[in-house]
Order: C-alpha cells, then structure tokens, then sequence
C-alpha cells in the first residue's frame, strides 16, 4: 500500500506535479462483443493553480474520465496521478482518506445528505475524519458563498443555487488539492451560474485553489483558463484563455469532422 | 456519522415504528413471560412456605415408585398408631396426623366445582394451630358427622356461608354436609384454585378409606430442641416403608413441582418469543436491504466524500442497534404489563392467586435487551455488508455493481435449509418435542426467504406472460422489471 505521508523529496516533487495527471488511461466497460470503450488511452495534465473546463459530447468519456481521475472509479488500464501520486496503487481505505482530505467534490444534482442541515453537510469531510472544524475557514468559505443564513437549513429548504454553494463549500472545507466538478451548473438557472462559476473562478485566481469541470455549457467553460475537449474517450483538442465563442467554434468544428471519421 | 445516523432514523419515524414492531412483540414475550413466571413462582413460593413454615417434620409414606416429581408421589399409607409414639419423643411438642384425597363441592346449580385441571382436594381438619396450615376465619371446624370447612376461595365465587348445606363428591355418591366454618391458607382464599374440603379426621378416613390410617404425621419440635437428634430419634420409631423428612424438604418438593409446571408454561410462552422474534430479525433484515438500497445514494455520497466502509458498515449497524434497543425498552414495558393483565386475567378465571410484588429481575432486562439488540443487529449485518459494497461513483450515475448471490447457489442453499427444515418439523410433531417444531418452521421459514428471489424470476415470467398479453405495455413493464430484480419480491 502506497502511504499518503510524503517524503520532503516526494512533496517537492508533488509541487513540481501537475494537480493530477493521466496517462494511457483507459477505460473499458462489459467484455467480449458487449465491450464498451469509454476511454481510449487519455493522456493529460490539469495544472496547479488552475481552472480547466473538460467538454464534449455527450458518451465521449469526459465523466468517466473525472471518476478514474478522482478515484470514485478504477481505470481498466493506465495511470491516474494527484499531486504526485499514483491513485491505482491506493487500496480502498487510502483512496477514501485520498477523497475525504485532498480532494473535493461539486456534482450537478448537489448530492448533499437530505437529513443533514448545510452547517452539518458542509462539515461532513471533517467531522468524518474526527477532526476540528478551522472555523475562521468555514466563516470565510460561507461569507464569500453567501450562505451564512442558511447554515440551519436542510437541502430541501433551500434553493437549487443554495444547495450548489453549500456543496461547494463542502468541497473546499478540507482544503484539497483539487476540486473535480462535475457539470455544477447542469441544474441552475443562469443567474445561480454566473454566480457559482464566478465564485470558482474566483477560488482560483484568489485561494490558488486547482478545479476540474466536466460541463458542455460553451458560457461556463469560458470561466476557465483552459479547456480540454474530449470525443469517443481521447483528447481531441484544447483551448487556453477560452471565450464563448471560441469554444463554440472549436466545438463546431470537432463536431464537423467527428461522427463520420472518429466514430468507427 | 453519528450525526448522520440519528437524524436518518428520525427522519423515518414511521418506518421506524414499523419495522420495530416485530421486535416489540418478541421482546414483550421474552419480558412478559419472565415477569409473569417469576412473580408465580415468588408468590407460589411464599405461598407453599406459609403453608409448611410451622413443619419442622413430616412423617410419610414412602414412594411406592421411584419419581421426580416427589411431592406428587403415590405414597404408603402411616398407621394412625404412631402419632402417639412419635409425640412421646423427647423433644416433640406436637404431632397431628392428616389424612387427604379427593373431595369436590357442588355448586348449587349442581354442577361440580373446579377451576380447570386444578385437583380439588379433601382433608382432615387439623385443630392444632401448631401444626395446622388452615385458619379458620370464620365459623368453627368441623366437630360431628357432616361437617365441612369449606375454602374462602369456593365460598366466595360460589356465595356459600357457615350454617349452609353443600354437596360434597366423594369416592361414590355425592353427599351432603353442614358448613360449620370457613377456612384460608395463610392470607390466600385458596391455593390458586385448589378447592379444598375439610372434615373430622374420622370422617376424612372414612370417606378416603383409611380407617386408623394417615397419609402423613406433622410434627412441631420444642423451642431450642437439637433437630437432627429428635429428626433421628423418632426414624428409630419408624417401621418400614414410612419416613421422616424435614418441613424443609417438603418445601423444596412442593417449590421443584410447582417449577415443573411453570417451566412447561414458560416454554411454551418463550417458543412465541423465539418465533416472534424470528419474525422480527426477518422483516428487520427486508426493511434494511430495503432501505439499504433506497438510500444507495446517500450512502456512496458518503463514500464520496470521505466515509470509510467501515464507517457506513458502523452506521447500518448503530441504525439498527437503535431500533433494537428503542423496540427492547418498549417491548420491555408492554412485557411486565402484559405480565400483570395476565396475572388479572387469573383472577378473573377464579386461580386466585395470593396477593405478591410483580418480581423484575435484572436478568429479564438484560435477557429482554440482549435478544432484542441482538436479533436486530444481526439481521442487519447483511444489509450492512451490501451498504458496504456500494461504489463510490454509484451517488453520481445509476450504475450499481450487481453482486447479488447466483441464482442457483441461492436454489441449492435455499432447498437444502428448508429441506432441514421439513425433516425436523415432522420430527418435533411426531416425537413430539416442541424445540424441534421452533427449529423446523424457522428453516422452513428461512428458506423460503432465501429461495424466494430465486424462485420469482421464472414465476413472474410465466404469471407475467398471460398478463403481457392482455395487459399490454404496463403488465410487460411490471413483468420484466419484477425478473429484472426479482429481489423486489422477497
């Protein structure tokens, strides 16, 4: 078993380390004629410091590939790295305390514990692994996130924008490395949107925290300051300083050549 | 993931109160049945020890046949000559012969008296207070031809009174006698629900055909007397086949029958506990996977975010300890009440039994706390196991490892337990021996549990066919969805 406590040498290398990494990562699903290539061998870096929108169309891997990244789901074959660290030689115990202290997790249907109020959802991460919650954290993440009136709340009481900065407070309340968001703003409206993806955006030009976002809204991606476009489980281009428009265009234009060409 | 745990259970209230109502009644069984027991053995007890506390020997007949059962006992008859030998011993103050058999009133409807299996007994009335369990509480004791003292018990739920005639069942004709007095044992009107007729001591032998016989010499020492040496010196009087035995000894018969019959009574209670509580650990068990499965993902958003399997494993198991110890402390309660509307009901019967504490022993808590606990924890720990293996990544798409036990392993095991379980039913009837029976309907009942998705897959596909014919679109949706997951049946 791979131990998360790093050598001096190790954390100097994981500083040098992109936040994750994949390398030949593949995923197959089913066997023999039934099998189903989710991921065709990624190769790619997410920087530290960071905001980088993963895109495609829908089935072309990009959610598969945040789960073999971030450790929710085991790659058929290949290397996924966090900080330095080869996720697939984690058992099941290290890969949870990997999860539930060095990264964070914001999904589209806010998946907080229906029975908790905020305060407790947000501290969960925490209060899981025994330890004190850092309160001037905690004031801080739900000043910036505008929630600090709704901490007795249960999910069900608030709103669709309230539940999503809940859990992303949630997710930056252990102060990981990286953040994996996977489609936050697929169920908000635009104004809820704007408002979350500014406060991610702003996370990481700020706290220099590093985000990973699956999404397919062109608008959320140009938040970013890079996007990665994904289609039938492989890389296929990217894109740095991104707007609307040019994720559209480029958009288009693997769309053009995709279907016939790559779809075999 | 305390926190997470309490607030899930309170968030449930209803199914809560459901799945433990199973355990409720079992655990009121296991509570009621020691309660009960052990507050008529402690009142049968005290009981007996009024009766035989004044006995410092009793001089009887030997067994005529080996038994367990001592104080029920065919016994050789004592020669009413003895009585005087035995009161010249030194340090004997008094010695009174009994002679006793059977005696039954007569109601003045003329129908028998008895309250249901319980003897009806006759006597001799002894009129030494210092060695007499009977008390006179009203009227006088017998002294002529004809005379009976009647039970308070009898005279009250049958409204007779000193000075009256009743009929009175010997051996042959019913005869008629004159209540001369009233009597009770101790405090108690009668000895749960042993009538009891008392007569002159040449009467009594008269009427049980023993003329210048006993059935047994009570004998009271002097103050300060050395017992074992008078115990001794009046054996040395004793021709064969008779025996003297301490009043002790004659308690602790008396208290070892009474424990007999209890013991068949709290068996028999503690079988509808085990079954109850069978039941109970069953719909624990569905109720958890149940849940287990509708909160698949809550429970892998918990796996997300940081809880440990061993964690989610604690959290299943602390829900269930909850409602195990919730449904104990109810179950507990509902025990000693039933306990004491049981003992009502008694009464009501007319097994008047003498006024005691309802006893609460410890051990029935602990007993009631363990099973209840216990049964459901248990039967959570497969739930458990299932909540355990739920994928992180399942909070997030509907995709769930399907690990489910292989159809056929669940066939052969399923079979083979309720296969067992056929074999020891029909041992335990025919034996008959009732902890078989227990065992065999719990396999019985246990197999079916296991075969039951097994079996409902083809079952479905063949009740479904005619119905996705007539149904249309909605009975082949139920029918495929029913052999999807055929768990859903069980």
């Amino acid at each position: 078993m791979t131990t998360l406590n790093q050598s001096p040498a190790e954390a100097t290398a994981a500083q040098a380390s992109p936040a994750a990494q994949a390398v030949g990562l593949r995923k197959t699903y089913g066997t023999g004629g039934a099998e189903v290539t989710a991921l065709a061998g990624v190769d790619v870096a997410f920087a530290r410091g960071h905001f980088t929108a993963v895109m495609g169309p829908s089935g072309s891997g990009k959610s598969t590939l945040m789960h073999c990244m971030a450790g929710l789901d085991r790659p058929t074959a290949g290397q996924a790295f966090i900080a330095g660290l080869d996720i697939g030689g984690l058992d099941d115990s290290a890969l949870t305390k990997l999860r539930r202290d060095r990264v964070g997790f914001v999904f589209q249907s806010f998946n907080l514990v229906p029975t908790l109020t905020a305060r407790e959802n947000i501290t969960l991460p925490v209060d899981l692994a025994g330890k004190k919650v850092d309160s001037d954290w905690f004031d801080y993440l739900v000043g910036q996130l505008g929630i600090a009136g709704r901490l007795s709340h249960r999910p069900n009481e608030m709103s669709g924008g309230q539940q999503q900065r809940v859990a992303c407070a949630r997710a930056l309340v252990n102060r990981p490395e990286l953040i994996f968001a996977d489609e936050p703003t697929g169920n908000l409206d635009s104004n809820a949107s704007a408002e979350l993806l500014g406060f991610l955006r702003r996370s990481v030009q700020e706290l220099g925290q590093s985000i990973v976002m699956v999404t397919h809204d062109p608008g959320g991606a140009a938040f970013s300051d890079r996007v990665v476009f994904l289609a039938d489980g492989q890389v296929v281009g990217e894109l740095y300083q991104p707007t609307p428009t040019s994720v559209l265009d480029q958009m288009s234009r693997l769309g053009a050549q995709s279907d016939p060409e790559l779809g075999a | 993931m305390r926190n997470v745990t309490l607030k899930g259970i309170l968030a449930h209230k209803l199914r809560l109160a459901l799945t433990c109502l199973a355990i409720v009644i079992g655990v009121t069984f296991v509570s009621g049945t020691y309660v009960l027991t052990d507050t008529l053995h402690n009142t049968f007890y005290a009981l007996v020890g009024t009766i035989f506390h004044k006995i410092d020997f009793q001089v009887r007949g030997a067994a005529q046949f080996p038994t367990t059962d001592a104080a029920n006992a065919v016994r050789n008859p004592v020669p009413e000559a003895l009585v005087d030998e035995i009161r010249r011993v030194p340090g004997v103050e008094a010695a009174d012969g009994v002679a006793d058999g059977y005696a039954q009133f007569v109601s003045r409807t003329g129908k028998p008296i008895a309250t249901g299996a319980e003897p009806t007994i006759g006597e001799s009335f002894d009129p030494d207070s210092r060695t007499s369990e009977l008390h006179i509480v009203q009227g006088r004791p017998p002294t002529g031809l004809h005379d009976v003292v009647m039970d308070a018990g009898t005279a009250k739920s049958h409204h007779f009174s000193v000075g009256e005639q009743v009929g009175v069942i010997l051996t042959g004709a019913t005869q008629t006698f004159t209540i001369t007095g009233i009597a009770q044992f101790g405090t108690a009107d009668n000895l749960a629900g042993v009538t009891f007729a008392a007569f002159t001591l040449p009467e009594a032998q008269q009427a049980f055909d023993e003329v210048s016989e006993l059935d047994h010499i009570n004998v009271v020492t002097v103050p300060g007397a050395n017992r074992a040496a008078v115990q001794q010196a009046i054996a040395r009087e004793l021709p064969h086949g008779v025996e003297v035995v301490t009043g002790q000894t004659v308690l602790d018969e008396q208290t070892s029958s009474i424990n007999q019959d209890l013991s068949f009574f709290s068996t028999a209670l503690l079988v509808f506990a085990f079954i109850s509580l069978f039941v109970g650990g069953f719909t624990i068990f569905n109720t958890f996977s149940i849940t287990v499965g509708q909160r698949t993902r809550e429970l892998a958003l918990l796996r997300v975010v940081g809880a440990s399997r061993r964690q989610v494993f604690r959290s299943v198991l602390a829900e269930a300890a909850i409602v195990g110890a919730a449904s104990s402390l109810v179950g507990t309660g509902l025990g000693v009440l039933a306990a004491i509307g049981l003992e009502a009901l008694m009464s009501a019967l007319g097994y008047t039994l003498p006024a005691g504490p309802i006893v609460f022993e410890p051990r029935t808590v602990i007993v009631a706390f363990a099973v209840g606990i216990g049964v459901t924890v248990i039967s959570a720990v497969g739930p458990a196991r299932r909540a355990v293996r739920t994928a992180p990544v399942a909070a997030i798409t509907d995709r769930q490892d399907a690990r489910d036990v292989s159809s056929r392993r669940r066939l052969i095991s399923g079979a083979a337990v309720g296969l067992v379980g056929v074999v020891a039913l029909a041992a335990g009837l025919a034996l008959p021996k009732v902890g078989l029976v227990g065992l065999g309907a719990a396999c019985i009942f246990t197999g079916t549990a296991i075969l039951a998705p097994a079996v409902a897959r083809p079952l479905s596909s063949v009740i479904g066919r005619p119905l996705a014919r007539l149904g249309g679109v909605p009975g082949r949706l139920g029918r495929e969805n029913s052999m999807r997951s055929p768990r859903r049946t069980a």
